[in-house]
């Protein structure tokens, strides 16, 4: 028992660290072979919103400065009466040289909303590349150039970016940012260079136009809530490349609450866990303080010292990650005083909503609860007449 | 029987063959078809019941391509399905432990209990397309205070069929059968249905591919166009002119020249048979790219089925002659999916596919070039495809389909099983079982423009 306990420490500990060197060594992207030289194709910015996010207009803003010739900008509201369609109309009026729409797409009761915007701008817009991306996300201008060139030197029909959390105001986003940075990434960017396998995150997408009709344009995944995973996967399967360079953007939490904090890990969550059960089962392997707090009892005198070995070195591991790839919060020294509680009492949370989906199938998300099954099927009440296959 | 102007069609989800059977339906519905064991229309103890049988059908559909135990599997499939020769005749009356293992759930495990209350909202007669929910509502008895007795209908899917499609003592039963052909009606008889119970429908085919029942429009102007598509160098008209302007109403042949035939190939509802994709495409894959075949992968609605699919496309290089040479069909809703499907058939001068439920659709006037059986029925099923002439096995290795496809077109013999399968299996079961629903008269039909 205690061998296998610190045989699982030590194996836990060596994937972390694979996260910790992959988001450190790629934190500034990787450098894509000069694309051959051909007319850079125009490229629609596909954005569905809803209410207002953490410094919203700095964060649209970035998507107007961004260091490429030929794009247009369209954004997705339930209805024009959203509290955020202000700040759309104003950056629209601030930028009358990019060509911006802004339209209602109303809120479909069994579909992914999301998707349902998506698909809405997608017939809106003319674009070759779509770049879809989140409203709470912050590029850098050279951002959609280093996308374009990764599809055109690798001719990669989806091109996905890691997440940089980033600009955290309240512990509860301090928590949320490192997650991003260090978990999601280091997934992310581990399991493509180690595996070839994609695991987008719906932040940011870069997808060719012709390749996604192949489908029937994005409105195909509109049964599901983790739509950007199926896409990663589904374009995979086709024979379709998928690529990253690993051009981050940044996800601006700044006001988050230990509560919300809480219930977007346990929307996550339930989402790996309807996609892969096998791998979300395994996944509290990677998660070092639970598993030395479980085995303490079993490790006897040594247990409380093998504990805090463990402690340290996730808070090390998590530390390097904060240092290198996450500067901007790393210039408050109040992040760095909370930073040790910060990492013990995320990972405590971590177990809480790693338990949460063998409990419950239903998400909270956009102000609506959703039950989900298998790969992320939204169930469908029993008087609605559709069926498709998963949900029999 | 009672004439009603509505009637419950209920169906299942095990791949897509019973649901193909109630869709031409549709019409005759009051709140669309019921697709029965789905969570949507099942409670829960009994959906998980469901969701095992579907499980186990569809491994077992797919079993075949598992490398080593493969077979065995298949073999051991084909053993719960036998179907006993039906030579030399005998009394098959006697049932089997798939019978009573059937009986034991209704009753035991309350299989289709719900169903039960559901039809019982609604006083109008029940066409089943799948055994168990038939067979299910004869056996239970009906609920207290309930009006007179459904009437209940089985539809039966293959053109021969186990023993289970038949309660443990048919005489006793209240079930009628509505029969695609002939070799159906004998194995009822020989399973001790009375012949009172037997109505010689045909399998319902899409109305939209037929036109009226008199005049059959669709059905004759598609299959003309059809024949001369399949055969371009004349040999079928050599012998058959006459008969076809005839039963067509045409009065020439217009002069034979070269053009593009469309070529469907349907992947099982469960998913059977897709990695025959990859060696179809390339035999195909220059003949596709010259613009000679026109190639419609039909695959279902499962989505990893589609993607895969999709994969083997990419692979053969084919993805730029997506929606020109090569047509990729897939819908996330089976209702939409069968109305797709049935407007491809429009178009499709050869079937290949595994002779299961659509070997019907040869009554369409479409040759059915059979890909290997999955089971004892579908066996028998090609065995009365091969009988009426329909049907047409291949000729070579599937990567040499280019080859051989065309010969087979050169030869005028898929012309000539596209006009057998038209002249001999029934096409217009969907009219004969509406007229049965709602005037309560029924009438077999004597030439081949009747039935």
């Amino acid at each position: 028992m205690k061998t296998m306990i610190l045989v699982i420490l030590a194996l836990s500990g060596a994937v972390l660290v694979l996260f910790t060197a992959f988001t450190v060594a790629f934190r500034r992207g990787r450098k894509t072979a000069h694309a051959p030289a051909r007319e850079v194709p125009f490229v629609s910015l596909l954005k569905p919103v809803k209410n207002i996010d953490d410094d919203m207009a700095a964060n649209l803003e970035s998507f107007y400065r961004l260091d490429y010739p030929a794009y247009e900008v369209l954004f997705a509201v339930d209805d024009l009466k959203d509290p955020c369609v202000p700040i759309l109309r104003a950056l629209q009026a601030r930028h009358p040289r990019i060509k911006t729409r802004i339209v209602a797409s109303g809120h479909p009761p069994f579909e992914n909303p999301k998707v349902h915007k998506l698909a809405l701008l997608e017939s809106k817009s003319r674009g070759a590349l779509l770049w879809a991306t989140d409203s709470n996300v912050r590029v850098a201008p050279d951002s959609l150039r280093r996308l374009v060139d990764e599809y055109l030197a690798h001719d990669a029909k989806v091109v996905f970016s890691p997440i940089r959390g980033s600009l955290s105001r309240s512990f509860g986003s301090l928590m949320e940012n490192m997650s991003l940075s260090f978990f999601t990434s280091g997934s992310v960017i581990a399991s493509w260079f180690l595996g070839r396998q994609p695991i987008i995150v719906g932040k940011s997408m870069l997808v060719e136009r012709a390749a996604l009709e192949t489908f029937g344009g994005f409105g195909y995944f509109k049964d599901y809530l983790a739509e950007d995973f199926l896409i990663g996967e589904a374009f995979k399967k086709s024979g379709f490349r998928v690529s990253t360079n690993c051009t981050w953007v940044t996800n601006v939490s700044q006001t988050a609450t230990l509560k919300s904090f809480f219930k977007r890990l346990s929307r996550w969550a339930k989402l790996r866990y309807h996609l892969r059960r096998p791998v979300y089962v395994a996944e509290i392997l990677l998660n070092p303080i639970v598993v030395a707090l479980a085995g303490w009892a079993a490790l006897g005198r040594r247990g409380a010292a093998v504990l805090a070995a463990t402690v340290a070195a996730k808070i090390a591991l998590e530390y390097a990650n904060f240092l290198f790839v996450n500067p901007e919060d790393a210039r408050r020294l109040r992040n760095h005083l909370l930073f040790p509680a910060a990492v013990v009492i995320k990972d405590l949370v971590f177990l809480a909503v790693y338990l949460a989906p063998f409990f419950s199938s239903e998400v909270d998300w956009r102000g609506g609860r959703i039950e989900i099954g298998k790969n992320t099927l939204i169930r469908i009440p029993a008087n609605v007449d559709n069926l498709v296959y998963e949900g029999a | 029987m009672r004439a009603h102007d509505k009637a419950w069609i209920v169906t299942v989800l095990m791949g897509l063959g019973h649901l193909r059977a109630a869709h031409p339906l549709r019409d005759l519905t009051h709140e669309g078809v019921v697709i029965y064991g789905s969570r949507r229309t099942t409670p829960d103890p009994e959906y998980r019941i469901w969701r095992r049988l579907r499980r186990v059908y569809y491994a077992s559909s797919k079993a075949g391509a598992i490398p080593v135990v493969g077979k065995a599997l298949v073999s051991a499939l084909l053993a719960v399905q036998h179907i006993r020769p039906y030579y030399p005749k005998t009394d098959q009356s006697r049932p089997t432990a798939v019978v009573k293992f059937l009986k034991r759930l209704i009753r035991k495990r309350g299989l289709c209990r719900s169903l039960q209350d559901k039809l019982a909202a609604a006083p109008y007669p029940v066409i089943h397309t799948f055994y168990a929910t038939a067979i299910a509502m004869d056996a239970l008895e009906p609920p207290a205070g309930g009006g007179p007795p459904q009437d209940h209908y089985l539809l039966i899917c293959d053109a021969d069929f186990n023993r289970v499609w038949v309660p443990e003592d048919p005489r006793s039963s209240r079930l009628r059968y509505l029969a695609p052909c002939t070799q159906v009606r004998r194995r009822l008889l020989a399973y001790g249905v009375p012949e009172e119970a037997i109505l010689m429908t045909g399998f319902p085919l899409p109305k939209e591919n037929i036109g009226s029942e008199e005049g059959l429009e669709v059905l004759k102007a598609d299959l003309f166009e059809r024949l001369l598509r399949l055969d371009p160098a004349g040999k079928f008209f050599s012998y058959h002119e006459k008969s076809v302007l005839g039963w067509l109403g045409r009065d020439s042949v217009p002069a034979q020249k070269e053009r593009p035939f469309t070529v469907m190939f349907a992947i099982g509802g469960a998913g059977a048979q897709a990695e025959m994709v990859d060696r179809i495409l390339a035999g195909l894959k220059d003949r596709i790219r010259r613009g000679e075949v026109r190639l419609i992968l039909s695959c279902g609605i499962q989505r990893k089925v589609f993607e895969r699919v999709l994969g083997y496309v990419s692979a053969a290089g084919l993805r730029e002659e997506l929606d020109r040479g090569l047509k990729v069909v897939h819908e996330r809703d089976v209702q939409v999916y069968l109305e797709r499907f049935n407007a491809h058939l429009r178009r499709t001068d050869v079937l290949w596919t595994k002779p299961s439920e659509l070997a019907f659709t040869c009554g369409l006037g479409l040759p059915i070039l059979m890909a290997d059986p999955i089971g004892a029925h579908e066996e028998l099923n090609k065995r009365w495809l091969r009988e009426i002439h329909a049907g047409v096995s291949p000729a070579g290795p599937l990567e040499a389909c280019g080859e051989w496809l065309f010969d087979l077109r050169e030869s005028g013999r898929l012309a000539e099983a596209a006009w057998d399968g038209f002249l001999k299996a029934r096409k217009l079961g969907t009219y004969k079982i509406e007229r049965l629903i709602r005037s309560g008269e029924f009438e077999e039909g004597a030439s081949p423009l009747e039935q």
